[in-house]
């Protein structure tokens, strides 16, 4: 049997031995018993042991323990104290082989924030512009790793001269709290969490603010999803419109950034076949992780791209994250109130 | 301007008003400021005793005031067509697009024609020639000018009294439409496919297709949309025969009274690096020329407290190695 309350004692427990794992996946299935439908349809019936807990479920792949908490109905929660490459290939080959599960793509902003107020005491930088940029480029990769107090002043003074060339990938946090307890979070820009401290609940808060603020941006980048409605007497109304990144310096080799974008390969993941229009170069795509639909223009240091009736918000996400860290660590959206959600400021 | 694929150039004024009154906060939407949405796309609306197609019905919430425009590809004016849009009743226009009236300010509703700047000389002189007082908004590649009559509404004149600056072309919400040719139609359904293919449907029907090619295709009349299917449909027969490796067409039969589509390829089953190289060979089949690939450098192991370890440990997707362009 497993509760909510003894999971607070296994995270307790892993202090002494392998650190607690919180892998945060984003899951397209409408209500509990979809959920327990689908962890069954995934991983097997016999591998999926339903819990007390009616959202909760264990699960038991190669000899590893997972307890899933799917309380949120979107964002599911995978935790285990197994060894990381006990679980992680697994996850990675299912989420790639299906269209209903994917990563998180936390974006730069988001995990310098992961508890906001409190500054990281050790800070993985990672830009790898070699896929997207010329030699030529002004920084072509640029990976930084620091740690201490000052961690997050040092690599400000590196993004005050070189912004493109900042994406944070992984952070780690040590959170206290007088009433909750303390914990050591480590988060990576897929939404991995590893953590070892003495208190669940502190932890799961910490994994939930991270969720909830990039819950805003991805539904925010839905409520903005093309959708056409049919008018009763003919004719055809619609809402919605693309949404426009903003690069921080023209895109130096147009005909490179296209191709690599739209190779099928990953992280990206996109299909399409750019084709040059005058001055910008349009894309009818798919988004082979979640097999939708996109539509993208590209002109000299700007990025549109639509995204239609039942589309994700997570192609955004992921196409933010991926950009800021191949390409530009510096863009911005032009919507100012997703550019807010996005770098979790006031619009 | 040439147009290799993408939004068919014809479509530009339309695109153009449409972009006016929806913000993507890159192109201009000085009527979005204002407060006009786009309410409706090709309403018919009874006008001076027939009726008329209005391509684009924009609406002020605020104010209870309507545009209706007809965008224009080319340079003529049809007389009657222009007189139904002097004539165009608001409340009529209201209840043809389903308007939802929240404020109770007298409704009122003005024309314009929306055309290419070249052709706005043209355009203007039709107007004259068939009496009909509208405004014009004279779309080219740097700037929107108005022409002729002013707009009843001062808040849109005055967004107008000097040209609105623009850059590049608008978005383009409508890229196709029953007067385009089944080779601009073929990226789109190309797409349409790759789509079914990711979800590893065996195949598709024209029908579906075309809904998935054309998501708006149920806007226009049931003529011009039975010409979209045929186009979409044409445009799978000619994608299959240039790609047999990838599609097979199988015509309409009297047991299938429609066309369909079936998948040679099925990428989600082949093993990462295999399904990689499907949908890259239906991507070059369709013309995406390979570039040499780059050399990328792997991933270092990096060091730090035990936890971060374990997570660095396992290498991370190997996102460089899971599919070759040739």
């Amino acid at each position: 049997m497993t509760t909510r309350q003894e999971l607070g004692q296994r995270f307790r427990d892993s202090s002494a031995g392998s650190p607690w794992k919180t892998f945060v996946l984003e899951v397209h299935a409408a209500g509990q018993e979809q959920g327990d439908l689908l962890l069954r349809e995934v991983f097997g019936s016999d591998q999926v042991q339903s819990t007390e807990d009616a959202f909760m479920h264990a699960i038991r792949i190669e000899g590893a323990d997972i307890v899933v908490d799917h309380l949120d109905n979107r964002f599911w929660s995978f935790h285990s104290n197994a060894r990381v490459d006990q679980i992680l290939p697994l996850l990675k080959e299912t989420i790639e082989a299906r269209r209903d599960l994917d990563w998180m793509w936390i974006p730069s902003q988001h995990l310098r924030n992961v508890l906001p107020g409190s500054r990281a005491t050790w800070v993985k930088s990672d830009f790898r512009g070699k896929r997207l940029l010329p030699s030529q480029a002004r920084v072509q990769d640029l990976e930084v790793q620091l740690s201490g107090s000052a961690a997050d002043d040092v690599l400000a003074l590196i993004q005050g001269e070189y912004s493109e060339a900042i994406s944070f990938d992984r952070v780690a946090v040590n959170a206290m709290d007088r009433e909750m307890g303390s914990v050591q979070e480590g988060v990576s820009r897929q939404g991995r969490f590893v953590a070892r401290g003495d208190s669940f609940e502190f932890h799961q808060e910490l994994v939930s603010g991270v969720v909830g603020r990039y819950r805003q941006l991805v539904e925010m980048v839905e409520a903005r999803t093309i959708n056409w409605e049919p008018l009763d007497r003919g004719g055809m109304a619609f809402i919605g419109f693309p949404i426009v990144m903003q690069f921080s310096r023209p895109i130096p080799d147009r005909d490179l950034f296209a191709e690599q974008l739209f190779s099928c390969r990953e992280p990206f993941r996109l299909w399409g076949v750019p084709r040059d229009h005058d001055d910008q170069i349009e894309v009818e795509a798919v988004d082979l992780h979640v097999g939708q639909r996109v539509r993208f223009d590209i002109g000299s240091d700007w990025l549109r791209v639509y995204i239609f009736e039942g589309g994700c918000g997570n192609t955004v996400a992921r196409l933010i994250t991926n950009l800021q860290h191949y390409f530009d660590g510096a863009l911005r959206l032009l919507d100012p109130a997703l550019q807010a959600a996005l770098e979790l400021s006031e619009p | 301007m040439a147009t290799l694929a993408g939004v068919d150039d014809r479509l530009l004024p339309l695109n153009a008003f449409i972009s006016l009154c929806t913000p993507d906060h890159l192109w201009p939407s000085p009527l979005a400021g204002v407060g006009y949405r786009i309410s409706g796309l090709e309403v018919p609306v009874a006008s001076g005793g027939g009726r008329v197609v209005v391509d684009a019905v924009a609406f002020r919430e605020d104010a209870n005031r309507l545009l209706a425009a007809e965008a224009k590809s080319g340079n003529n004016v049809d007389g009657d067509q222009a007189r139904r849009y002097v004539s165009l009743d608001a409340d009529e226009t209201v209840r043809a697009a389903s308007i939802t009236l929240t404020a109770t300010p007298d409704r009122s509703i003005q024309g314009v024609y929306v055309c290419f700047a070249e052709s706005a000389d043209r355009i203007s002189m039709g107007l004259e020639g068939a009496a009909a007082q509208l405004p014009i908004l004279a779309v080219s590649r740097d700037q929107i000018v108005h022409r002729g009559t002013a707009f009843s509404d001062a808040n849109v004149q005055a967004e107008f009294d000097s040209p609105v600056e623009t850059s590049g072309y608008p978005p383009r919400y409508i890229t196709v439409d029953p007067e385009s040719s089944a080779q601009e139609l073929e990226d789109l359904v190309r797409a349409a496919l790759v789509q079914e293919m990711s979800h590893s449907h065996p195949q598709v029907s024209v029908e579906v297709l075309a809904q998935h090619a054309i998501p708006y295709l149920s806007m226009y009349g049931a003529k011009a949309r039975g010409r979209l299917v045929e186009m979409v449909d044409a445009a799978a027969r000619r994608i299959c025969e240039s790609d047999p490796d990838s599609f097979v067409y199988g015509r309409r039969t009297e047991r299938r009274p429609y066309s369909v589509v079936e998948f040679r390829r099925q990428p989600e089953e082949a093993d990462r690096r295999g399904r990689t190289q499907m949908y890259q060979a239906v991507a070059r089949a369709a013309g995406r020329r390979p570039r040499p690939r780059r050399e990328i450098e792997g991933q270092e192991m990096l060091l730090f407290e035990e936890f971060i370890e374990e997570l660095e440990s396992t290498p991370e997707l190997s996102e460089d190695d899971d599919g070759v362009d040739e």
